[in-house]
């Protein structure tokens, strides 16, 4: 992503490094760099706020709560990807005045077998249910870090949560497959649960 | 081994054969109801004889093959058919929608009480005019909508699907399938293409119209995909489709074959549209495929084994032949002719006296 402004920042002891790009409705990125074809379509809708840290800064929810606040931004939407679902689900609990829907990309929460996976608090696996945000969780069918087999569990454990499968896709699935990405995102972050309900039209010839 | 009776429903009144799309102005609705309940009844026949299973397929556009949706077909002979288990050879998987293709599945599988066989198709060229794809995207669409039907099938929560072809924001399906996970799958093909998808998703293969020599080249081929990733097919895993005809005696099987038209497969019954799919890359590798349903003379069909001709304990060699080059557990057979009580009694004899023998070939 082509960031308007790039800074760091210190919050708590926690230093980020921020891009931030675009203005308007804020979505959060969290895990790693922001593939740019994604990211550009991201930008078309909104203001995205890149969010870097070191491992133990991405782990403390109100940290990054905090680093969110202090950029101007009380309701926004995160989307995390990979091993930076539970900072989102964390913030989801927290601050669920300020979470507007939790997008994940291969969440590493849940191991194949419904349990918690290794080094995640089971304790906020079982907290799970009390979510209230829209939740999408996105697996690429080909993912082996977060297998398709866990997928079942965050639809069973987070009330409402929406699951889908991005075909022929693995952990690097926004960039591998950015288009379906884009469209998938932008159109939970749009519409939240609504978006199960097709606005496409498939009329050829008016 | 295991047989498998398959009748396509073919119209059993008077028809230009070659012809595709053939006009609708050749069928006389009565006598495609009669067709329909002769085909039911030749299905009853093969559930009394012992056959291990009855085969319904999809085609469109032609008196050869009246089950342009082999679900209903299935459906019906659900209720007629109590013993034998009901494969659906199949649906043709890239001009449908897959999501369809996993409910009518388990569906069936309900009905039956776990006896349906999913045999999954990437059909003859002329379906994609059929309902306006490009045969190019065959393969694609088919190795996507396999796995949303497998998915479908094994999923316990709702889930949507973000891919190339195919788009679903929720996937639930009702009711799941008595069988679990899930039916068995098969997929049909020649092509190493088809060998490699079949061996990567661990599902059986089908050879169909071709022959031996051929299909023993894939099924090895086939085998050693397989074990590449970890497993080995067993003979049931593939399936030889060959039509048959059985009399008494040879002579009076080979005096009925001479009375009957040859076929033309729905593949060469149109030329012009062959070659525009062939222009698609339909085809892919398996260029050699075009040709090879081409009408030969009855003799050599038999000697490539594309057709079992003969009184019983010739076609017990024919079929040994097969089970011995090939390695295919299943025969799925054909009706060869159309020969009203002959054809009854080629089923009996088949059931009754080449079945129990080539039960341990």
């Amino acid at each position: 992503m082509a960031a308007d402004k790039e800074h760091e920042l210190t919050i708590g002891g926690a230093r980020f490094r921020v891009r931030d790009a675009g203005q308007g409705e804020a979505v959060i990125w969290l895990g790693g760099s922001l593939p740019p074809a994604l990211g550009a379509r991201l930008v078309e809708r909104g203001r995205v706020i890149e969010l870097h840290s070191s491992e133990t800064s991405m782990a403390d929810a109100r940290a990054i709560g905090d680093a969110v606040a202090s950029l101007g931004v009380d309701r926004f939407a995160i989307i995390a990807q990979g091993d930076t679902a539970p900072v989102a689900l964390r913030l989801a609990l927290q601050m669920p005045q300020a979470l507007r829907a939790v997008a994940m990309l291969g969440p590493r929460l849940i191991a194949a077998n419904g349990e918690a996976a290794a080094a995640i608090d089971p304790a906020l696996v079982a907290q799970l249910a009390s979510i209230k945000a829209p939740c999408l969780a996105i697996f690429g069918t080909k993912d082996e870090c977060a297998p398709p087999e866990a997928a079942r569990y965050y639809r069973a454990r987070i009330p409402g949560c929406n699951l889908i499968f991005v075909y022929d896709a693995t952990e690097a699935m926004a960039r591998e497959r950015p288009e379906a990405v884009a469209e998938l995102l932008l159109d939970f972050l749009d519409r939240g649960d609504h978006f199960i309900v097709r606005r496409e039209e498939d009329l050829l010839y008016p | 081994m295991k047989a498998a009776l398959f009748a396509t429903s073919r119209y059993i009144g008077q028809a230009p054969q070659g012809v595709w799309p053939l006009p609708p102005h050749y069928c006389d609705p009565e006598i495609a109801a009669r067709s329909m309940e002769t085909t039911i009844e030749q299905f009853r026949l093969a559930d009394v004889f012992g056959f291990d299973w009855v085969t319904v397929a999809e085609h469109h556009y032609t008196s050869f093959s009246m089950t342009p949706n082999p679900m209903i077909f299935a459906g019906a002979l659900s209720q007629v058919v109590k013993r034998a288990k009901i494969a659906v050879l199949g649906p043709t998987l890239p001009v449908l929608n897959p999501v369809r293709v996993a409910e009518e599945l388990a569906m069936l599988d309900a009905m039956t009480n776990g006896r349906v066989i999913a045999g999954m198709m990437r059909g003859t060229p002329n379906e994609y005019v059929t309902y306006n794809f490009n045969p190019s995207e065959s393969r694609a669409r088919f190795a996507e909508a396999l796995e949303i039907i497998r998915r479908a099938w094994t999923e316990p929560e709702p889930f949507g699907w973000q891919g190339r072809y195919y788009q679903y924001r929720t996937i639930s399906i009702w009711p799941r399938p008595v069988q679990q996970p899930h039916p068995p799958l098969y997929m049909s093909g020649s092509s190493p293409e088809a060998g490699e998808l079949a061996a990567r998703n661990r599902i059986g293969l089908g050879f169909a119209f071709t022959t031996v020599p051929a299909a023993a080249k894939a099924a090895a081929y086939y085998r050693a995909q397989a074990q590449e990733v970890g497993w080995a097919p067993t003979p049931d895993d593939i399936i030889y489709r060959v039509g048959f005809h059985l009399a008494p005696t040879d002579e009076e099987a080979f005096a009925d074959m001479a009375a009957t038209a040859p076929r033309v497969s729905l593949t060469t019954a149109n030329a012009a549209i062959n070659a525009a799919v062939a222009e698609s890359t339909y085809y892919g590798r398996d260029t050699s495929q075009v040709t090879r349903t081409a009408t030969r003379d009855l003799r050599d069909r038999i000697e490539q084994g594309q057709i079992l001709v003969g009184g019983p304990e010739t076609v017990v060699k024919q079929i040994a032949r097969i089970r011995q080059e090939i390695g295919a557990g299943v025969l799925d057979c054909p009706l060869a002719a159309q020969l009203g009580d002959k054809t009854l009694r080629s089923i009996e004899l088949f059931g009754t006296k080449v079945l129990p023998r080539i039960r341990e070939l």
